[in-house]
């Protein structure tokens, strides 16, 4: 379990102190994804980083409940997965060693299990005949499968999702998110996931929090019944995109 | 290594055409200054005779021990100065002040500080190549993309791994070629810090020659060093072909 609790981010300038998320909190149950969706410079990606461990924060704690037993969520003590917007490979590694950098970095020790786990999710997404490959010699699609499969073999406590298929064109957006959710199925592991689509929030979060314009402050929250629906017609599945696209407008700031 | 056969061919073709001018300019100006090409290559035997590979081997190793400490010195500094804005807000100034200085003209400084042998000839082409790769590390590092820390912090990287693993593959090309650069400005300065303090080098070589008005001799070793300038350069691509085959596979 993920618990946020007042969480305040910010920079500062020369003359001020300039807050891009204040006091945000919210609980995640293991085994679930949130998928956060919000207009840009809304702090999403702020978020992200912190969670990430590198945008610092200035007050608040993120905890890790591990069988009850709270732990400051740390990129030290827990295992962080993230795919960000432009993915984020290394372009002086082959798509192998960007794969496999998460465990270099962690000295984690690669068993023969191990090894067959990482390979099994090579072939799901693919890459097998990519590994040698060095980033620029990969289309958008494998490039983005590359930073999946990345995210994965790390078996991640956390996955940081920042618009990981925005890049993509709109047929190889939609694969890509079957893919991913199921690899996720099979290692369900607590997942942020920040978009701009109604339809994708919909369709890869458990719940869906939409985030306002101001200071990350959060508009709405609400259960998603249609997580993994890849083509729901129920009236309750256009009644929920139409209450999460009115809270997306941006004449929310009137009533602030 | 088709980069390399390109620039083996530039080096033959520009052979070619110097060969040609020089012939062409011994017979039009007639003076013993500008001896005639063919003459000089028939000499090339007395190369041997002077026995020019010691003369090669103390060049190179004056240039690799300078070539060596700047990048030991340059490497941090730049690096430092890429990550700390404070660093920066108080070398910056330094560097961009000092960069245009003519490093030569601090040959007496070098000398009483490093004597008059290796000490000072090493010292003068450190401070030829170290701004170059200063200001080059420098730059790399601001252009690296920070989602490259992203990815590695979130995974638990140490300082020193995120340098191993982010900033030095990511500034290497630039190092590259800031080094070839300097390289060709260091190979150029062997004439003068060389021209003191030794009896040995391509330096003295030349200027010995001049002196003893040999000019044959003189244009041997010229030609000798454009040889050495371009194996070395031809070394750098070389080796930049194998550590950069990341940002080849781009251009490509």
């Amino acid at each position: 379990m993920l618990s946020v609790d007042r969480l305040c981010v910010g920079y500062r300038t020369k003359k001020a102190n300039i807050p891009v998320v204040r006091d945000l909190s919210f609980c995640m149950e293991s085994e679930r994804v949130l998928a956060i969706l919000g207009p840009s410079g809304c702090g999403k990606s702020t978020l992200i980083g912190s969670l990430a461990g590198t945008v610092p924060i200035k007050s608040g704690t993120m905890t890790v409940f591990e069988n009850g037993n709270p732990e400051p969520l740390s990129p030290k003590t827990h295992r962080i997965g993230v795919i960000p917007q432009n993915l984020g490979l290394l372009p002086w590694k082959t798509v192998r060693d960007n794969c496999l950098l998460p465990l270099r970095l962690r000295r984690e020790p690669v068993t023969e299990e191990r090894r067959k786990e990482i390979r099994e999710i090579w072939q799901a997404l693919d890459l097998m005949p990519l590994l040698d490959r060095y980033p620029t010699q990969l289309s958008g699609g494998q490039a983005q499968r590359a930073a999946v499969a990345r995210a994965f073999i790390l078996r991640p406590d956390l996955l940081l999702m920042d618009e990981p298929f925005s890049a993509l064109d709109e047929i190889t957006r939609q694969d890509a998110r079957e893919l991913f959710l199921s690899l996720w199925k099979r290692r369900p592991a607590v997942a942020i996931l920040v978009t701009h689509s109604i339809e994708e929030a919909l369709y890869l979060g458990h719940s869906v929090f939409v985030m306002g314009k101001r200071e990350g402050k959060i508009l709405l929250k609400t259960e998603n019944p249609f997580f993994g629906v890849s083509d729901p017609r129920q009236p309750e599945y256009r009644q929920i995109r139409r209450l999460l696209r009115g809270r997306l407008r941006p004449d929310e700031e009137e009533d602030e | 290594m088709k980069r390399l056969r390109k620039r083996c061919r530039t080096f033959l073709e520009g052979f070619l055409l110097i060969n040609l001018i020089w012939l062409t300019a011994h017979f039009l100006f007639h003076i013993t200054v500008i001896p005639n090409p063919i003459d000089v290559y028939r000499n090339s035997g007395t190369l041997i005779a002077d026995r020019i590979g010691i003369h090669i081997l103390y060049s190179l190793w004056r240039i690799a021990a300078g070539l060596a400490l700047s990048l030991l010195v340059g490497v941090p500094v730049g690096m430092l100065m890429g990550y700390s804005v404070r660093a920066n807000r108080i070398l910056y100034p330094l560097i961009y002040f000092s960069y245009p200085i003519p490093k030569t003209a601090l040959l007496p400084v070098a000398m009483l500080l490093w004597g008059m042998r290796d000490g000072s000839k090493i010292a003068i082409i450190f401070l030829i190549i170290v701004f170059q790769v200063i200001v080059s590390v420098r730059d790399g590092i601001g252009q690296i993309d920070p989602v490259m820390y992203l990815v590695t912090v979130s995974a638990g990287a140490t300082r020193a791994q995120i340098v191993r693993h982010v900033a030095l593959p990511a500034i290497l090309p630039e190092l590259l070629t800031s080094v070839r650069i300097s390289l060709g400005t260091a190979l150029s300065i062997l004439f003068f810090v060389e021209g003191y303090g030794t009896k040995y080098g391509m330096g003295y070589y030349i200027l010995d020659a001049w002196s003893r008005i040999d000019y044959t001799g003189m244009y041997l070793g010229i030609l000798v060093i454009s040889v050495i300038g371009f194996a070395l350069l031809a070394g750098v691509d070389l080796l930049s072909d194998r550590l950069c085959v990341w940002s080849r596979k781009q251009q490509e």
